[in-house]
């Protein structure tokens, strides 16, 4: 598969999970545009790999956390990290819908970056805590219970709003 | 409410689509870094392989270079001393020449300031004393 079908196939979705976890557009393009120079400089990463989609994670999750080592060393970036609130859902017609998608956007961006990665793979990406503990380099456990705690806080904050919809 | 519905809701917001123009400018931008990676990893296996070559013995490869300054240095003063001598001939004769020019010069004035004749001492005025006692 060269770079174009690779980008074809999965930018979409390592564009989603690196804007849920930078919340900001411009950091999101840099990281994807550092993936695929990896794989542009390694063409035979992706040799005989059956889940090319858990290794170009594994990538940009990685990425995105010396990205973050970078900025937190440069200018304390965690102080500031994410106090803009970007959509990172797509827009709706449904006024209901907007709301909530725009609540459940501050509510992901006020809980930890490990327990959103998380959250983002087995919600968005359908994967299993076992490929998510793999492409995180954390146990099963860990990743089970970071979901756990992640959904709580989300279901808390977002409980109100959820109620009126339904 | 239910957990298994409050995860389907959220499954069902889906994120924004990657921005369509991103698709050119990453892909140029990751092959040519490719490119470029590649062209310098060409000249560093071009030094490795010299390295290769020369250092499994690198004290035979400093002696065989000192030895060739050596010769090389022994060729250019030797080239040099010979022009020297090629020299020297020449400028002897010159020399030699000029010098035997001086010398009859030399002997020709001598031999002309014998022949001239030594004039007579020109008479001496009487002094005003000698006058007075005459």
């Amino acid at each position: 598969m060269d770079l174009e079908d690779l980008y074809d196939h999965h930018a979409q979705a390592l564009f989603a999970f690196l804007l849920n976890l930078t919340r900001n557009e411009e950091d999101t393009k840099d990281l994807l545009q550092e993936v695929f120079i990896k794989l542009a400089r390694q063409p035979a990463a992706l040799e005989g790999m059956r889940e090319p989609r858990a290794y170009l994670l594994r990538l940009a999750h990685n990425s995105a956390i010396d990205f973050f080592r970078r900025r937190a060393a440069r200018e304390k970036y965690h102080e500031q990290f994410g106090a803009d609130c970007p959509e990172i859902f797509e827009s709706s017609a449904d006024a209901d819908e907007l709301a909530f998608r725009q609540a459940l956007s501050w509510a992901l961006r006020d809980i930890p970056i490990e327990q959103r990665a998380v959250v983002h793979l087995k919600l968005w990406d359908g994967l299993t805590f076992e490929n998510i503990a793999q492409i995180l380099n954390i146990s099963i456990n860990t990743a089970g219970s970071r979901y756990r705690y992640a959904l709580d806080k989300l279901r808390e904050r977002l409980r109100p709003l959820y109620d009126e919809i339904k | 409410m239910n957990a298994d519905d409050f995860e389907k809701e959220l499954k069902g917001h889906s994120f924004r689509k990657v921005p369509e123009h991103w698709r050119a400018q990453i892909l140029r931008n990751a092959s040519a870094a490719a490119e470029t990676e590649r062209s310098s990893s060409d000249r560093s296996g071009g030094l490795s392989r010299l390295r290769e070559l020369f250092w499994p013995n690198p004290a035979a490869w400093g002696t065989l270079a000192a030895g060739w300054i050596m010769i090389v240095c022994f060729r250019f003063a030797t080239s040099d001393a010979s022009a020297s001598k090629n020299m020297a001939p020449d400028t002897y004769a010159k020399l030699r020449s000029a010098i035997e020019q001086k010398r009859e010069l030399y002997a020709e004035l001598n031999e002309s300031t014998a022949q001239i004749p030594a004039e007579p001492p020109k008479p001496r005025s009487q002094r005003r004393s000698e006058i007075r006692c005459a």
